[in-house]
């Protein structure tokens, strides 16, 4: 009774679901986010439009093949990486044969300005787990229209690749065992060897010394954080006195030179404490996410409507690497490529001693930490944030209805923000994003990125020379 | 005796005289003029008082309007707000607008380098633990008995931020020359939009009025102090824009706390091992190291330089090696740090002792219940 009752309902689901998906693509409204998302999760799990089919409708058929059209059409008029970025280089690790799909845009650096040693700025950014290297298209976007904006002397440069088992990355990589292998060594090992093969490919052939400034969202923040850490660590202990790495086997350290133009590193909405205890509530997450997608635009739409991304502008770059059709004749429902499910193994490891890493890491590296909406800081990033070790930097829901009442000077700012923001920061508000990491890299690299606001100071680093020669001080 | 006067310009041992002549005729005329005693014959706020004495958050009471004009009654209301807020229950809006008034009129006339004399007790950071700066006082001696310094940073993190910034502005206008306190980088508008002092005035009174009124009032707040010409005090650290005391002196205070320049420097740095001026990883002020602070001492002819603004597990810290002390006064950090507290003594022969002192025990500290975020991959 029960049962028939339930299959009954289970077809009504099935019969609705394909219903809306049909009518969302002929609706060509375009940026309108569809009020669905609730439905559209609770019958995620259910199979989608293939099982349609079986009716044998022919109107049902017409209907399809037109969806199957409009999709098309919707995936052609998106966003391509081209759009962001200047290469799209393939890194393949000949230990292991794994290959990395990796994006670059480059710097631009005004030719006009004399006198300063120019040394192009790069961010070097690591994407979170179940993201993808895209995740960062709108920020380089951001990064370009803003040191234009607010009137820097050159534009930085971002390079990013999609993680093992992550986007494109996984699509080139065929077996599922190494697609997988994700613990947290695992991941700094690859980290180090894509930014090795990264400086190889652009500067080993030249005189020109990039300031590279680590970008990490996420789970991205921790491998960068660990990277970093470990590097310092065993230059101040001398590298070969150090047996105790769990990475020996894998050990690809850096050279010196290359982690010498490390200069800054930022972490993305990352606090140890809260991710721990966010672990153990994944597993019931993840089962909570639609298995599929009817079309790539329902799928964008989910991360809309979920609350997961607040700003269509980047999810429609940024989601599209994180499905696929299984049905290689171009039809038929999107599925994750990265089942995160799978990476439950590395979990425990992945944040482990991050605070105390990071807040641990010297001042040759300086550091900014980027949360959304609270400062749930955990023990160690507070005595460190209240000791002054690093930036903190909190950016707020601007429903917060403070405008109003801000006596001080707001920067009013070119944006695409989004009023609402959440752990995808730095692609709901790309803009302000930018503008923070913009006004780190001006006050801590010194050299490479200034406003000539004050002729007679060419730079941070210039002034703060200047002010220790007033005093008296020699350096 | 002209009672007014002594609450805006005399020393407390006559502003004392004046509070018990004042409570007696006060009896005597058998009137209800003080705040405090409308709060004692409400019936509802006695009972909730009776009831509540554990309860740690409270919303305002309602108090009867007073009248500001009368200074026995003045003194009243304001030994009545003081109570009250003893009892860590905040004061009403319209009450903390009384009290914020009434505050700017003192603080005006007080100096960007406000003089103070030994002895005095000097106090770092706060920051709304107001249970450990009631420990605070019983372990430096009850205000006005014992002068008081504090250098900044009442509000924010901690859960009692209104309560705690209400109570130490109604005892600078209680008291006017007996405790002293300035300016720290957190007593500004955009700071605590973050760090949770906008949050709790919203959440006590249900809209950003008491925010305004506080931020506007910190303002007038003097940016450093002067102990006897000896000891330079004031939240944060040095300026490369400062080399003497008069070119503070010379600063326009009454403003938002700036992003950079001198009044931005004073409240942001920090004292660092490494020599000169250095780029502070905080992202506002400079780092300095002993050589700036020797010539800065040096200069000016001081013998130490007192601040806050950082967390020190002992409660105190010397650098560069004793030119400047650095004091932290919230133990337990936000209720998770496990550091010790201190406040400084410094007695008539300008000797100096450390008071340190752990959290206080108090019942029932609320937990925070923070939205674990769905997604943290």
């Amino acid at each position: 009774m029960i049962m028939s009752e339930f299959q009954r309902k289970l077809f009504q689901n099935k019969l609705a679901k394909a219903e809306k998906s049909l009518g969302l693509n002929f609706s060509e409204a375009g940026d309108d986010v569809d009020k669905y998302g609730n439905s559209e999760d609770s019958f995620g799990e259910l199979a989608p439009l293939p099982s349609v089919g079986a009716l044998g409708s022919h109107s049902f058929h017409h209907k399809t093949r037109l969806a199957a059209e409009s999709e098309k059409v919707f995936v052609q008029n998106l966003p391509k990486w081209g759009d962001f970025f200047d290469c799209n280089d393939i890194y393949r690790d000949p230990n292991s044969g794994y290959c990395f799909q990796t994006y670059y845009s480059k710097p631009i650096i005004n030719d006009n300005i004399e006198d300063i040693n120019n040394n192009p700025v790069i961010f070097i950014s690591h994407h979170g787990a179940g993201s993808s290297g895209l995740t960062f298209a709108k920020l380089t976007q951001s990064l370009k229209k803003q040191s234009k904006l607010q009137g820097y002397n050159g534009t930085p440069g971002l390079f990013t690749f999609d993680m093992r088992g992550h986007g494109t990355t996984n699509r080139i990589n065929s077996t599922e065992s190494q697609n997988y292998y994700m613990s947290i060594d695992q991941l700094c090992y690859d980290f180090e060897f894509v930014l090795k093969q990264f400086y190889i490919q652009h500067f080993s052939k030249s005189d020109v010394i990039p300031s590279l400034f680590l970008l990490g969202h996420s789970l991205g923040g921790a491998v960068l954080t660990k990277v970093v850490y470990e590097e310092q660590h065993m230059l101040k202990y001398n590298r070969k006195a150090n047996s105790t790495s769990k990475r020996k086997s894998l050990d690809l350290p850096l050279p010196e030179s290359i982690f010498n133009c490390i200069k800054g590193l930022i972490m993305i909405d990352i606090v140890e404490d809260t991710a721990v205890k966010a672990l153990s509530s994944m597993p019931a997450y993840l089962r909570g996410v639609p298995k599929s997608f009817p079309s790539l635009k329902s799928a964008i739409d989910w991360h809309i409507s979920s609350g997961l991304i607040h700003n269509r502008k980047s999810a429609i770059i940024s989601v599209p690497p994180l499905v696929y059709r299984r049905d290689k004749s171009g039809q038929g429902p999107y599925y994750w490529v990265t089942d995160l499910s799978k990476t439950e193994k590395g979990w425990a490891s992945w944040f482990t001693g991050l605070s105390s890493n990071f807040i641990s890491i010297g001042n040759s590296v300086s550091k900014m930490l980027i949360l959304v909406n609270n400062d749930y800081l955990d023990k160690d990033l507070m005595i460190g944030q209240m000791q002054g070790r690093y930036q903190l930097t909190v950016f707020h829901n601007s429903q917060l209805q403070l405008k109003d009442t801000l006596t001080t000077q707001t920067k009013t700012i070119c944006s695409e923000d989004s009023d609402e923001l959440g752990h995808f920061v730095h692609e709901d508000i790309p803009d302000k994003v930018s503008i923070s990491l913009l006004e780190f890299v001006e006050r801590n690299d010194y050299e490479d990125l200034s406003r000539s606001q004050n002729p007679s100071v060419s730079s941070k680093i210039d002034l703060l020379n200047k002010l220790n020669k007033k005093w008296g001080i020699k350096k | 005796m002209d009672v007014d006067s002594d609450v805006q310009m005399d020393d407390a041992v006559d502003q004392r005289d004046a509070t018990s002549q004042a409570v007696t005729e006060n009896n005597e005329n058998g009137m209800n003029a003080g705040d405090g005693d409308a709060v004692m014959t409400s019936t509802d706020s006695s009972l909730s008082q009776q009831e509540d004495t554990s309860t740690e958050v409270g919303k305002p009471i309602q108090q009867a309007p007073i009248s500001t004009t009368d200074p026995t009654t003045k003194i009243n209301t304001l030994d009545g707000w003081i109570d009250q807020l003893k009892q860590c229950k905040p004061l009403s809006e319209s009450s903390v607008k009384e009290l914020c008034d009434m505050a700017m009129e003192v603080l005006k006339d007080e100096e960007n380098v406000q003089p103070v004399h030994v002895p005095v007790t000097i106090c770092g950071d706060i920051h709304g633990q107001f249970h450990d700066l009631m420990e605070l006082f019983k372990i430096g001696g009850p205000c006005p008995d014992t002068n008081y310094l504090f250098m900044g940073d009442y509000v924010d993190r901690g859960y009692y931020s209104v309560e705690t910034v209400s109570f130490l502005v109604a005892m600078k206008v209680r008291y006017p020359k007996r405790i002293t306190i300035l300016r720290g980088n957190h007593e500004s508008r955009q700071i605590t939009q973050v760090y949770g002092f906008y949050d709790e005035c919203f959440r006590k009174y249900g809209s950003a009025n008491v925010w305004k009124m506080f931020t506007d009032l910190f303002d007038y707040l003097p940016i450093t102090a002067l102990v006897d010409n000896s000891i330079f005090c004031l939240h944060g650290g040095l300026s490369p824009m400062i080399e003497t005391i008069d070119q503070v002196r010379e600063l326009n205070r009454f403003q938002e706390v700036p992003h950079e320049g001198p009044m931005c420097d004073l409240l942001w740095s920090d004292p660092d091992d490494r020599g000169g001026w250095g780029i502070s990883p905080r992202g506002a002020g400079f780092t300095f190291g002993q050589d700036i602070s020797e010539q800065f001492n040096h200069t000016n002819g001081l013998s130490l330089t007192a601040r806050a603004h950082q967390l020190v597990m002992e409660g105190y810290s010397w650098s560069h090696p004793d030119l400047v002390v650095t004091i932290f006064s919230a133990p337990n950090y936000c209720y998770r740090c496990g550091n010790q507290a201190a406040i400084m003594e410094v007695d008539e022969n300008h000797n100096r002792d450390f008071l340190q002192y752990d959290p206080s025990i108090r019942p029932g500290e609320p937990t925070v219940t923070r939205k674990t975020p769905d997604y943290f991959l």
